[in-house]
């Protein structure tokens, strides 16, 4: 069966993102891009949130990050995607597949299916569906090097307690700290 | 002059505590992380400590610190009023209770710690009003591969109008916590 990975990269303080959705904190580098390339092969689909898609479809397919981003841009714009909304009219994205309900079969039923591990990216109120219905494998955390004070908490509002395991973690040169964690009971 | 570490455990999700205001899931293994790397060096490197009234008021017999506290230093407690009767002191642990302020306790331990630090043990609204004032030289994060959903968020009530950018100094693995040691990036 398929993993499914959450990433998300947070501040010290727990939040994804600060007021206004501004993610400009985002502590990245060329060792970050290495990183990027490489987990990001690692996968075989990508599943998504409304806003973290209309964030993401509104770059990678773009001109300017063909050029900035190239391995990267390419892997974004060819992999399946699944975008969960109930508002969402259409997703034009390449490889993209509106599911506008049903998500905990969808997710379920592409687990089942065999391939590379599935990531969820940002997505944050999709991730805390998933977490309750026990769908998530692994979490991969990126701690940012830097206290916000506001914003929008990762995790929030989860229904039950989880247990997880430390399994690795990686420190990277500018201070961000990448922790591998897996639930407890698998 | 000593520098000043502020510390606490949280859960993955920012909680020192859950719903029921339950530390139990933080701390469950209390004996093992007193004995970590991380915590036989901040007892060696400790000169000094401050605590909230709450902190201070978690032991449930104020006399049990001065035999059985790891920190055997000067230790000041941040409160509106001071106990009526003054806790049971050691040569090496003594008791100030300070009430005057936040600021006024850590000149009073940063003269006690000498050339050591001042460790900020907590609780959560000792440690906001550090940052806040940016009252720290160090953070320590002792993260908890826990997410409990609710109870008491460590960073909560900050107030600042900037954002506040760390040094990543060391991430230390012990059994069931990473310590995640930053220092303040301090604009001058």
């Amino acid at each position: 069966m398929r993993k499914v990975i959450f990433f998300n990269l947070t501040s010290l303080d727990g939040y994804f993102e600060g007021p206004n959705r501004d993610i400009n904190w985002h502590n990245v580098d060329e060792e970050f891009n290495e990183f990027a390339v490489q987990q990001t092969g690692e996968f075989g689909a990508l599943l998504f949130g409304r806003v973290t898609y209309e964030l993401m479809a509104g770059y990678w397919p773009t001109e300017s990050a063909k050029r900035d981003d190239p391995i990267i841009a390419e892997l974004m714009n060819s992999l399946p995607k699944f975008v969960f909304s109930k508002t969402l009219k259409k997703a034009e994205w390449s490889n993209t597949k509106l599911v506008k309900d049903g998500f905990v079969d969808e997710v379920s039923k592409l687990k089942q299916q065999s391939g590379k591990d599935i990531a969820i990216f940002g997505s944050s109120d999709l991730a805390v569906t998933l977490i309750d219905q026990g769908l998530i494998n692994e979490y991969r955390i990126m701690i940012n090097p830097i206290v916000l004070g506001d914003g929008k908490s990762l995790f929030n509002g989860i229904q039950n307690k989880l247990d997880l395991k430390l399994m690795k973690t990686r420190t990277f040169g500018n201070g961000n700290v990448l922790l591998y964690y897996v639930p407890a009971q698998e | 002059m000593a520098r000043v570490i502020v510390g606490m455990a949280m859960s993955l999700d920012g909680f020192i505590n859950d719903q029921s205001g339950s530390v139990a899931a933080l701390y469950r293994d209390f004996d093992t992380m007193r004995d970590t790397e991380p915590m036989r060096e901040s007892i060696q490197n400790t000169g000094a400590v401050v605590m909230g009234r709450h902190a201070f008021a978690m032991a449930e017999d104020p006399d049990s610190y001065a035999d059985n506290y790891e920190f055997q230093v000067p230790i000041f407690v941040l409160t509106h009023e001071e106990p009526k009767r003054h806790p049971k002191e050691t040569d090496k642990l003594t008791f100030t209770f300070v009430t005057d302020g936040i600021e006024s306790a850590m000149e009073k331990a940063k003269t006690a710690a000498g050339d050591k630090y001042v460790t900020v043990v907590g609780g959560a609204n000792t440690f906001q009003q550090c940052i806040n004032k940016m009252l720290f030289d160090e953070l320590e994060i002792d993260l908890v591969p826990i997410l409990l959903g609710g109870g008491l968020r460590l960073f909560e009530h900050i107030i600042r109008a900037e954002h506040i950018r760390l040094e990543g100094m060391k991430v230390v693995e012990s059994p069931g916590v990473t310590h995640l040691r930053y220092r303040v990036v301090k604009e001058s």
